[in-house]
Parts: C-alpha cells; structure tokens; sequence
C-alpha cells in the first residue's frame, strides 16, 4: 500500500517512479534526457541529477566540521567526519580512519594546544610525500591541516597547510 | 647515534634524527627532541649510548665496524668498537715526517720573495724574517726527530693528542 501510494505521488511531481531494487529505493525522472532537481520554495535551486549521470550542487555542498575526540589514539570516522579537528592534548597516535571509500576526500585540521610541541604519530595507512611523517608545528594554538585522498588502501596526502593561526 | 628496535633486535641505526615508521606507525622526526627518553625507549626508539674507548684515531688506526648492542633488561643501545689495528709504523712516520715539510715549506715560501729581493738588489734580509726562518727550520726538524723517535705507534698517537688546551707534545710550527 505504501508502495502504491509513494508511486502515485512521484508520477504526480513528474517523477517516473519511485522503486524498490534490491531493497535500495530508486528515483528516476518520468522523461528521459530529463534532470532531477531539487529546488527551495523561493525556486532557487540546490542540487541538480543531471541527465548527463552527475550531479550538480548549486549552492555550496558543506560537510560540518567535527572535532574528533582528543585521546591517547585518535579515532576518525571517514564517513561521518570527512571534514575534522582535533586539538592536541598530549602526544597522539591518529588511528586508521575508518569508513574509507575510494577517491574519498578527508582533511583534517590538527590544533597545538596552549601548550604546543604536540606530535601526531601515524597509522601507516596514511601516505605522505617521500613516505616522511610530517612535523606538525609546535607552536601553541596554531594548526595544521592535512588533506587525504583514499586508494582503496591508504589516505594519500594531497595537501598540507602548516603553521595556521586560525583566529 | 640512534637506533630502533624491532621485535627485540635492532633494525636500523642512523646519526641523523629522521622520521621513521615502526610496527605500522608513522613517526615525525621531531619525536627525537620532543619526546622523553623513555617515551621513545617504549616506542622502538633509542638514543645510542656511544662507548667508544676502543676507538682509535683513523689517521695512525684501523678501527673495527661498530658493533651496536641492544640490552632490553636495560633498555638501553650501546655502541662499540672492537681493538682497532696499528696501521703500518714506517708508513706514518713516513707519512707525517712529509706532512712537516710540506707545512714548514709553506710557512718560508710567504717570506720567500724578502730572500730573493734581497739577493737581486744585495741588500740585508730583515733579521726577524731570518729569525722567524730559522726557528721553522728548527722545529720542523725537531718535529721530524721525534717522529723518526717514536718507538711504535701508541707513542706516535701520543705525540699528535693534543690536550684540554691544544697543546701536543710534538708541538707545531712557528707561525710568526
């Protein structure tokens, strides 16, 4: 009944069906060559299915910062904290992140301390250039950020931004 | 020296502070400043405890390959050096005795045109560059005995060591 109903509301909005395929639900535009687009009320759109199999953001697509909790081995979550922070309490160890799906994109942001001269020691998943563990700065309160790309095995370091004052 | 270990033996060592992976961790290489001794005694990491009394001057001596030892009772990497071989006696002497001259040579030759303007226009050599030449002369040669004297290589160490105020007992060259 709930099937029938949803499928009599998508073809009211234009949509050819709304199904179930393998338990995973499906949306699909009534015509082809045709866009899904997701629109505020003002019309403004958000986010377009382009029929040309992308899809368009036009408005900026954020992932909100998480802080990742500060502990003797930092847990990070891939999928959940693609976009992180972690202010150093003590020397660290940075635990695999977990949830990695290839051509994933994480950063993290690693904030010194009011004292500083923290280190992060790393899991080996994490690949940095010449296969050198980076020397965070050790100044209090100023942050690095690292950017990673997954493989499908490791987080390959695209990027770092050192020595931030971030205020 | 620094040295890590890995499943209870030594795996590398380096004179360079380095980053380094160790047990499927990355480390950054400012660990080695930033971290205590025993933080990095309990990671694999060890700063080198050098206990080279064996270890000769390479000049006069072959020294033996270090030898690093890892005591885990102890938590401590040493470093020594097994007894380094006197290298052949008369070769040095030979060796050093040219040294001198070649120094001594060196030292009369940026006085050597006073001599030669002297001789060309007979005119008297200033008696402090005769002075100061002699006592090159004289001490190259009084270098040169007591190379030639030294009865085997322990002594010839001995009269190139200099001490706490860079003094060695086969004295240097007049420079001035």
């Amino acid at each position: 009944m709930a099937v029938t109903k949803a499928f009599h509301n998508a073809t009211l909005i234009g949509l050819n069906s709304i199904v179930t395929s393998s338990s995973d639900t499906v949306i699909k535009p009534r015509t082809d060559a045709k866009d899904i687009i997701f629109q505020q009320a003002d019309g403004t759109s958000i986010l377009e299915i382009n029929d040309g199999a992308y899809a368009r953001f036009t408005a900026a697509a954020v992932n909100p910062e998480a802080t990742l909790t500060d502990a003797s081995t930092v847990t990070w979550n891939a999928l959940t904290q693609s976009v992180a922070k972690v202010t150093l309490g003590a020397n660290r160890t940075m635990g695999l992140a977990s949830g990695g799906v290839t051509g994933a994109f994480i950063s993290l942001l690693v904030i010194q301390d009011g004292t500083g001269s923290r280190t992060i020691t790393w899991n080996a998943a994490y690949e940095f250039a010449a296969n050198t563990a980076p020397t965070l700065t050790t100044t209090a309160n100023l942050g690095d950020l690292f950017v990673f790309r997954y493989n499908g095995a490791k987080w390959l370091e695209t990027g770092r931004n050192l020595a931030l004052v971030l205020s | 020296m620094y040295a890590i270990i890995e499943s209870g033996s030594i795996r590398e060592t380096f004179s360079s502070r380095k980053s380094f992976e160790l047990n499927g961790l990355k480390y950054a290489k400012n660990v080695w400043t930033l971290w205590s001794e025993s933080d990095l005694n309990d990671a694999g990491c060890f700063i080198v405890v050098e206990t080279d009394t064996n270890y000769k001057d390479p000049a006069f001596y072959t020294n033996t390959d270090p030898i690093y030892t890892y005591d885990a009772d102890g938590s401590t990497v040493t470093r020594t050096y097994g007894t380094a071989t006197a290298q052949d006696l008369n070769t040095i002497k030979t060796r050093e005795k040219a040294i001198v001259k070649i120094d001594a040579h060196n030292l009369l030759q940026k006085s050597d045109w006073e001599i030669t303007k002297a001789k060309e226009l007979d005119e008297d050599v200033a008696s402090a560059t005769t002075t100061y030449r002699a006592s090159v002369r004289t001490k190259a040669n009084a270098m040169e005995t007591a190379i030639t004297n030294a009865s085997d290589m322990a002594a010839m160490l001995t009269l190139f060591t200099r001490n706490g105020s860079g003094v060695r007992p086969i004295g240097d060259l007049p420079t001035s």
